[in-house]
């Protein structure tokens, strides 16, 4: 498969289409996670964008003991601030919460922090989400003098589904131990539908053909952890002989798994499939994040399970101990790869990337 | 004849083996800034002692840092070739820990020789040949001297920095307080060995633990590590080039699989 000259280029600047958006007159509103409900931002007529580290250095306003992906992102927030309209933040880690207290003296724009409980599988939380989400449907309908209604959502969510149905129709391509489309050219698809409007990526994923010959390699693995933009990762993966079929990313399988259902009740609706979806590291239950790896180990016929680490997010060191005693009673082995620049750190990781593929092959 | 050529970041080596994997000749020279000519120089080496040309070369395998940068058919990963090395001279050996030039590792293995769980050391070159490197030059004596000087201190000097820099500065402060350079030594010794010992148990020390690589050449480091372990080590005769074994014992491997099996799969 040919990834569009477009979004390859996009995915290696990522704020180029910012220009294309202010030239057109699109107010577009930057959100820093996949618990965001991009629904809500498209129903007020504005164009969601995801944040990220990509392109930008860790800022002097946060300390040195905080992530430099929450750093590197704060600094883009700052840097590109005038293309945005309005900033999303949510309470996800705390690095990422505390964006949020910089974000407040630092810039002009409409600011809202969307408060994610971290118990996500009671009662009480989906009533806390859903009162949440109304709060910020009504920081949209103020800030941007407009009126989300009931229709307006209800065709939003239905444009959402569908790239999210997209998405995984490309997926599970790889079910069953294929080897369709690797991970290197399925992040390309996630990232831009973050990015560009959806019927626009919508519809150059339906045009995409996926039988053309690709050389992939052989060990399939499955990749853990939160968030990568960098895809330099999931090339060294490839080019050590890796076959990614599977993740539990937020900028991954975790942004488009599950879909919002049908309802006459919106905004309900969105905090069910929110938060029901599988949980981020840095939020409860372990358990559903575990059954949901064992999941995509069975159905992609994984050898093998990556965690990337990004310096220094705790959620996901504990996680992987959990990961890793669970899986090795499967007799799958785990690796955890740290880093905090990949391309400065390309070298290393590569080296421990080839180390595991070649142990798994033999 | 089948070639391992290890790249590594201080020294090249390069090992000669028959097809039945016995080791026919090695050399090992300095890698210095281009691995291409060492590389070359140090299969110059080795074939020139076994009496061999460039003609009897059937396979070429590659490891060690500069591994992408010299002339071989395949390469292969250090944490691999060092498996394969060990299990070849060692097949009771289950966990190896291998200290070289610029990094450390430490490897699980099983009966089968293969890789359980492995470890390296992380962006830093604290626990490393390098350390010891940067204190030879400034106590004045070379590695050699490093490892039997070690042996005659009776108190040896707690060195507590991590850091190669801050260590370097704590060395110089000890020896000018009036420590005696050989419980310097030893402290040294020891502080590597603590730093190499915290990594590896994150994998543990299942019996028989073999030391590799080109510190393990130094007695001091083998003492001091041993000591930490709580155990006798299985020392190759030659530790620094079990990682260029391991790697023309792949080339064997890789030249079997290189006419009937490629290693990319398509859809």
């Amino acid at each position: 498969m040919k990834i569009p000259i477009g979004i390859r280029d996009l995915c290696e600047n990522p704020t180029e289409i910012l220009n294309r958006y202010e030239d057109s007159g699109v107010k577009v509103i930057g959100f820093t996670c996949s618990y965001v409900p991009e629904e809500l931002i498209i129903s007020a007529g504005l164009q969601p964008y995801r944040i990220t580290n990509i392109g930008a250095n860790t800022s002097a306003l946060t300390p040195s003991f905080v992530c430099p992906f929450a750093s590197a992102t704060l600094e883009n927030i700052i840097k590109h601030e005038d293309f945005f309209s309005g900033f999303i933040v949510a309470h996800t880690c705390d690095p990422m919460w505390r964006l949020y207290d910089i974000l407040k003296k630092k810039i002009g724009k409409p600011l809202f922090l969307l408060r994610v409980p971290h118990n996500t599988d009671n009662e009480l939380s989906l009533d806390f989400f859903r009162m949440e989400l109304m709060r910020f449907k009504k920081f949209l309908e103020k800030n941007f003098e407009t009126r989300i209604d009931h229709s307006a959502l209800f065709s939003s969510i239905e444009l959402c589904n569908e790239s999210r149905d997209l998405l995984k129709s490309i997926y599970v391509l790889n079910s069953g131990g294929e080897y369709k489309i690797n991970a290197f050219d399925r992040f390309h698809l996630v990232l831009a539908s973050m990015w560009m409007p959806k019927p626009e990526i919508n519809t150059q994923i339906k045009a995409l053909n996926f039988n053309n010959g690709e050389t992939y390699g052989d060990v399939r693995l499955h990749l853990n952890g939160t968030a990568i933009y960098d895809l330099v990762l999931l090339k060294t993966i490839e080019e050590s002989g890796g076959f990614a079929a599977s993740d539990d990313l937020c900028t991954g399988s975790r942004y488009f798994w599950s879909n919002v259902e049908k309802s006459e009740d919106p905004i309900s609706a969105l905090s069910n499939r929110y938060l029901k979806r599988t949980p981020c590291p840095s939020h409860a239950p372990l358990e559903q994040r575990l059954e949901y790896i064992n999941f995509m180990i069975e159905e992609f016929k994984v050898q093998g399970v990556l965690t990337f680490a990004e310096g220094f997010c705790d959620p996901i060191l504990y996680d992987s101990v959990h990961i890793r005693n669970m899986l090795a009673k499967k007799g799958i082995p785990t690796m955890v790869i740290d880093y905090e620049n990949p391309a400065q750190e390309i070298g290393r990781i590569k080296t421990r990337v080839e180390a595991f593929i070649e142990s798994i092959s033999g | 004849m089948y070639i391992g050529i290890d790249a590594g970041a201080s020294a090249t080596k390069t090992v000669v083996i028959n097809k039945e994997g016995e080791i026919v000749s090695y050399s090992i020279v300095p890698s210095g800034i281009n691995f291409k000519v060492s590389s070359e120089k140090a299969l110059g080496k080795a074939l020139k002692i076994s009496d061999l040309s460039l003609k009897d070369i059937l396979y070429t395998v590659s490891t060690g840092y500069g591994r992408a940068l010299v002339n071989a058919e395949a390469t292969s990963s250090e944490i691999m070739c060092v498996t394969r090395g060990v299990h070849k001279l060692f097949p009771s050996v289950r966990t190896i820990i291998d200290v070289g030039g610029q990094d450390s590792k430490a490897i699980r293995i099983d009966e089968n020789g293969r890789v359980l769980n492995f470890v390296m050391n992380d962006k830093c070159a604290a626990g490393t040949g390098r350390f010891l490197e940067v204190m030879s030059n400034i106590l004045g004596k070379s590695i050699n001297e490093l490892g039997i000087l070690h042996f005659k201190s009776s108190k040896p000097t707690k060195i507590s920095s991590t850091c190669t820099v801050f260590a370097e500065s704590e060395v110089i402060s000890h020896i000018s307080k009036g420590s005696e350079i050989e419980d310097v030594i030893a402290g040294l010794h020891e502080a590597i060995a603590e730093r190499i010992y915290n990594m590896s148990s994150r994998i543990g020390f299942e019996k028989d633990v073999a030391f590799t690589g080109g510190v393990a050449k130094n007695q001091g480091f083998v003492d001091a590590l041993s000591k930490k372990v709580g155990l006798t080590p299985t020392l190759p005769e030659e530790p620094q080039t079990i990682c260029a074994l391991g790697a023309a014992l792949a080339a064997i491997k890789k030249h079997g699989e290189s006419a009937s099996h490629s290693n990319l799969r398509s859809n």
